[in-house]
């Protein structure tokens, strides 16, 4: 009786404790700090010193990795120097994660100043509440700041189609799709690197004939059978493939049906593997860097995973363009900015001036250089040569180099957000069986059952 | 007689055992990955690690502080299962003992809370966050893991409660007992093997939650642990052999702490309603 | 007159604090959530609701996909009651027997639910694999390859694996619900009727069983609103896949609200749970109520 009394009050007398302040908790480890909580308290109207501003991102806050543990030093940096500004982070490495905070922070009146998104159909909701600064007059007044951004990689900070005439952020992460393949098992079967589809189908064939296994599309993660659409259709049809994105060209057409058809035929004869909605992408990348497969098509930007796999100090892997339908189309694929920052502009004026100059800061070239060096990853914004440290991504910057056409996944360009996910889902049902038709019917189904 | 009583237990401890195997197999198999790494785990899930590799182990406690979220958990933990107990003694008392209509009507009322499902709540609690200033802030959290436990020990410590005879009141009140001493000094007691069971699910629970850590928590210092194991789950990659390691290292203190509890519960059993 | 109005008085004081939590995190969600069910809104501060009136519950009720989710949760209740129920009230008897390591067993049992759904997600998929898993492992060594399939992604029969593996996480925390319910029958009642001369099994039925109502009931109610909430282990174990044919009305609530961003679908998805929920719940209460024995 008396110990829960006792047990009782100090939980009472600890809750009051914690109530007045948030960082109690020793320091048991020298885990990296973030942005210091001390000065969270200190801000708002009381102290009128420092500006402090949220900044959202898809990173890790206890900096366990390269690009988290980089930006974190970096970011401590802007926060010593004497601007005034202070820069707090939400972060989180998940992408589902990271969205539905970002909807609920958005929902609750809490949005962050300076935000990550993709472009696309949600932005655009952003856009017509009102909740994204329009940074036309920042890039006029600093020309060399808008020329920094590689010219082809402004698209999800464009949206005159839907009569918005600004620029409304600034790119970062940029990507392209390319397939990676096994030069060994290649040679082993006198294989050339296939430049077309009907080229690496004929390379599946005869690897299968040799008991080497040609894909292991890991579709748990169903944007990999929804990268592969969009790859076949912009192959095959060039810029027209984004009529097929924002339905001009419906998803039950002759066109749309031809893909699903290329994915079902490949599938079926056993090119992409066995039960493949069991494992994801980490599983696939694991099988191709211990060589249990041939091939994978993968974003440059994720060629960091090969890394001390087994196939890549071997000197067996490497990059070329995604191969294409029509031969005109070679050199195209999917690909473009993959991330990009905007600013909040439901923020007071001194917020948005501290966003601004937060910005210049991350998109500056010391930043994207020393970023570009710890990640081996290529950016939207223009740096200087960087040494890489294998020549998987001096390969791949090649291919980048050699690119002829660019077009985002197709269903960025819906104006229903949720586009993605009905097609992305709807393709998964190839694995129960599916046919085009099936598949049509099940995308145009998905639209109207949310309508 | 004998041989079938002796059957019986046989069969029984038999049963036991399989039950034991059944859910022991996933913490065997979480100790032998977090000595693995990722292509190791992939392909031999089930075989004794190549070598008893602490690695694993260093980068969960160096690179996601694992010591500092398992003693923020530690914390939120207990102060979520002592405010729960506190709340539901309290309020299952007018619920056991007054027979007042607008009581049993705010029975509903808590139906209602164990029914709300999580995601619609989620919006408006933040938004009431971000005006009373509460993100990053442990007593809101608590707060609203007390909310959503309160329910369900108010339906279990009045339940026990109810079972508990009414002389023993008539008793206590001759003798000069008020309503707090009643509560506190004399039913409390009785109730303790259900407290115990209540503070184990409170405690369980807020050790695992991660919705609302997740909404409400940005500053990586206060990370619980389901929070901190996420750092792991990179970009459309997972390092196992770490989220191994954590489950193995976050789940210590976890077992302690029920088999603390769990003791209140074995004295409790032989105080019967009828107390001497 | 006195005596009443100090007792209401003493009863508010002490629901004070429980009816404060209540108001603040369950109430006001929940009024905020039945407006918002019918406006139309996408999720973005200071932006109107739209009013469109029952829209949203028409469209709920006649979308085919919630029927569907509907099913799967059904199916956990079939589930809980005839799987779980049998599994804990068995656990707990054994637990609360005369066999020895009681306490050993007692502890192993509630593993599962401190382990953590993300855990046992992942655990579970490692052994459900169909290509490296134990699963298919153990079947290929009894020569038995073609049961194995890709359980997780074949409908109907993932739903199943689910529950199934709901019910093995949860088999502990109901085995202590039910503990701290037969714990409480007086040793004095269970010893009278040995004496009596009743066996092991009519003990059962005439002693224990009657006087655990209360934990039934509880049981009953949290199951019956678990299985309709449920999101957490379907989340993790098929994402609701593929193509939603393992949705549940929990995973709906949090697709349309997140994914497809129609928060007025997503309220009233919720308010449709919260009135199955509330209904069945009052059922519950009043079928399984326990006589006192005093």
């Amino acid at each position: 009786m008396k110990k829960m009394v006792a047990l009782l009050l100090a939980a009472v007398m600890a809750c009051s404790v914690t109530a007045c302040g948030s960082k109690d908790t020793p320091a048991e480890t020298d885990s990296p700090s973030t942005a210091a909580p001390e000065a969270e308290k200190e801000t708002g109207s009381a102290s009128g010193d420092q500006v402090v501003i949220t900044f959202a991102s898809r990173e890790d806050p206890t900096g366990s990795d390269a690009a988290s543990a980089y930006q974190m030093k970096m970011i401590e940096k802007f926060n010593e120097m004497d601007n005034g500004i202070h820069v707090d982070l939400v972060w989180n490495t998940l992408e589902a994660d990271y969205l539905d905070r970002l909807a609920t922070d958005i929902a609750s009146g809490d949005c962050p100043n300076v935000f990550l998104e993709y472009g696309g159909s949600r932005v655009l909701d952003y856009l017509d509440a009102g909740l994204i600064l329009d940074m036309t007059p920042y890039y006029e007044e600093d020309p060399d700041w808008y020329d920094s951004v590689y010219e082809a990689m402004w698209t999800p900070c464009l949206f005159e189609e839907y009569g918005y005439e600004g620029i409304y952020g600034i790119p970062y992460d940029t990507y392209e799709v390319v397939l990676v393949y096994n030069s060994a098992y290649l040679e082993q079967c006198n294989l050339e690197v296939p430049r077309t589809w009907e080229e690496l189908m004929h390379c599946c064939k005869v690897l299968k004939e040799n008991h080497i296994q040609p894909f292991m599309v890991g579709e748990k993660d169903s944007y990999r059978l929804g990268h592969l659409f969009s790859n076949l259709a912009i192959t095959s049809y060039g810029e027209d493939a984004i009529k097929i994105g924002n339905r001009e060209t419906g998803y039950d057409s002759e066109e749309a049906k031809a893909i699903y058809q290329m994915i079902i035929d490949a599938y079926e004869a056993g090119y992409f593997g066995d039960n493949i909605l069991s494992y994801g992408a980490s599983e696939e990348r694991v099988y191709t860097g211990s060589g249990e497969c041939a091939f994978t098509w993968d974003l440059t930007s994720r060629l960091y995973w090969l890394e001390d796999s087994q196939e890549l100090n071997a000197g067996n892997l490497h990059v070329t363009h995604f191969p294409a339908v029509r031969e005109e189309y070679y050199g195209w694929c999917q690909g473009g900015a993959s991330r990009a920052f905007y600013i909040s502009a439901q923020a007071s004026e001194e917020e948005i001036a501290a966003s601004v100059e937060f910005l210049k800061y991350y998109t500056s070239q010391e930043f994207v250089a020393g970023l570009s060096k710890a990640v081996n990853s290529i950016y939207s914004i223009k740096v200087d040569d960087v040494e890489f440290s294998s020549y998987i991504y001096d390969e791949a910057v090649q291919v980048v180099n050699e690119n002829k056409g660019l077009v985002s996944e197709l269903q960025n360009y819906d104006s229903e957000a949720a586009g993605l996910t009905i097609v992305r889902d709807a393709l998964q049902s190839i694995v129960l069986g599916a046919t085009a038709e099936d598949l049509a019917n099940t995308i145009v189904e998905g639209y109207e059952d949310i309508e | 007689m004998d041989k079938r009583a002796k059957a019986g237990k046989g069969a029984s401890y038999f049963l036991a055992l399989i039950w034991i195997a059944a859910t022991t197999a996933p913490l065997i198999l979480a100790v032998l990955s977090s000595f693995k790494d990722n292509a190791e785990i992939y392909l031999h899930p089930w075989q004794l690690p190549k070598s008893w590799d602490v690695s694993n182990y260093i980068r969960a406690i160096r690179d996601v502080g694992a010591l500092q979220a398992i003693g923020n958990t530690l914390l939120v933990s207990f102060l979520t299962a002592g405010g729960v107990l506190l709340v539901a003694l309290l309020a299952s008392y007018p619920m056991s003992r007054k027979n007042l209509r607008w009581v049993r009507a705010s029975y509903t009322l808590f139906v209602l809370a164990v029914m709300i499902p999580i995601h619609t709540t989620l919006i408006p609690i933040s938004s009431l966050a971000s005006t009373w200033k509460a993100k990053n802030q442990y007593w809101y959290l608590i707060c609203v893991y007390i909310a959503f436990n309160m329910a369900q020990s108010i339906f279990l410590v009045s339940g026990s409660m109810n079972g508990i005879s009414r002389e023993i009141d008539d008793a206590a009140i001759i003798d000069g007992c008020g309503d707090f001493r009643l509560l506190f000094r004399i039913l409390t007691p009785i109730c303790k093997p259900i407290l115990a069971t209540e503070a184990i699910f409170a405690f369980v629970y807020a050790y695992g939650e991660l919705i609302f850590s997740l909404t409400l928590i940005s500053d990586s210092k206060m990370f619980t642990v389901s929070r901190a194991i996420l750092s792991f789950y990179g970009d459309g990659d997972m390092a196992l052999g770490p989220i191994f390691a954590f489950i193995v290292l976050s789940t210590i203190p976890s077992v302690l702490v029920y088999i603390l509890f769990h003791n209140q519960i074995q004295k409790g059993v032989m105080n019967g309603a009828i107390k001497g | 007159m006195r005596h009443k109005l100090r007792d209401h008085m003493i009863s508010l004081l002490f629901l004070l604090p429980a009816l404060t939590l209540l108001m603040i995190f369950v109430l006001y969600p929940t009024l905020s959530t039945i407006k918002l069910s019918f406006h139309s809104w996408k999720g973005i501060y200071g932006v109107p609701q739209k009013f469109v009136g029952f829209s949203n519950y028409v469209k709920v009720l006649t979308s085919d996909t919630f029927w569907n989710a509907m099913l799967n949760s059904f199916y956990f209740m079939m589930g809980t009651f005839f799987i779980l129920m049998p599994l804990s009230f068995g656990l707990a008897l054994l637990v609360t027997s005369r066999l020895r390591y009681t306490g050993f067993m007692k502890t192993m049992y509630y593993l599962p639910v401190m382990l953590g759904t993300t855990t046992v997600a992942l655990m579970w998929k490692c052994i459900l694999d169909p290509n490296a898993g134990i699963l298919a492992g153990i079947l290929n060594s009894m020569g038995l390859e073609e049961y194995i399939m890709d359980w997780l992604n074949t409908p109907t029969v993932n739903v199943w694996v689910t529950v199934l593996i709901n019910e093995w996480k949860f088999a502990g925390y109901n085995m202590l619900i039910f503990v701290a319910g037969i714990t409480s029958i007086p040793e004095i009642t269970v010893e009278a009727a040995m004496i009596d001369g009743c066996n092991y099994w009519q003990r059962l039925r005439y002693i224990v069983l009657p006087l655990c109502k209360n934990s039934f009931k509880i049981f009953a109610i949290l199951g019956i609103t678990g299985c309709l909430k449920v999101f957490d282990i379907i989340w993790a174990m098929t994402g609701g896949g593929p193509n939603d044919v393992s949705s549940t009305p929990g995973v709906m609530i949090y697709q349309f609200a997140y994914t497809y961003k129609k928060y007025g679908r997503s309220a009233a998805i919720a308010v449709l749970l919260l009135i199955m929920g509330v209904t069945l719940s009052m059922v519950c209460n009043r079928v399984l109520k326990q006589e006192n024995i005093y």
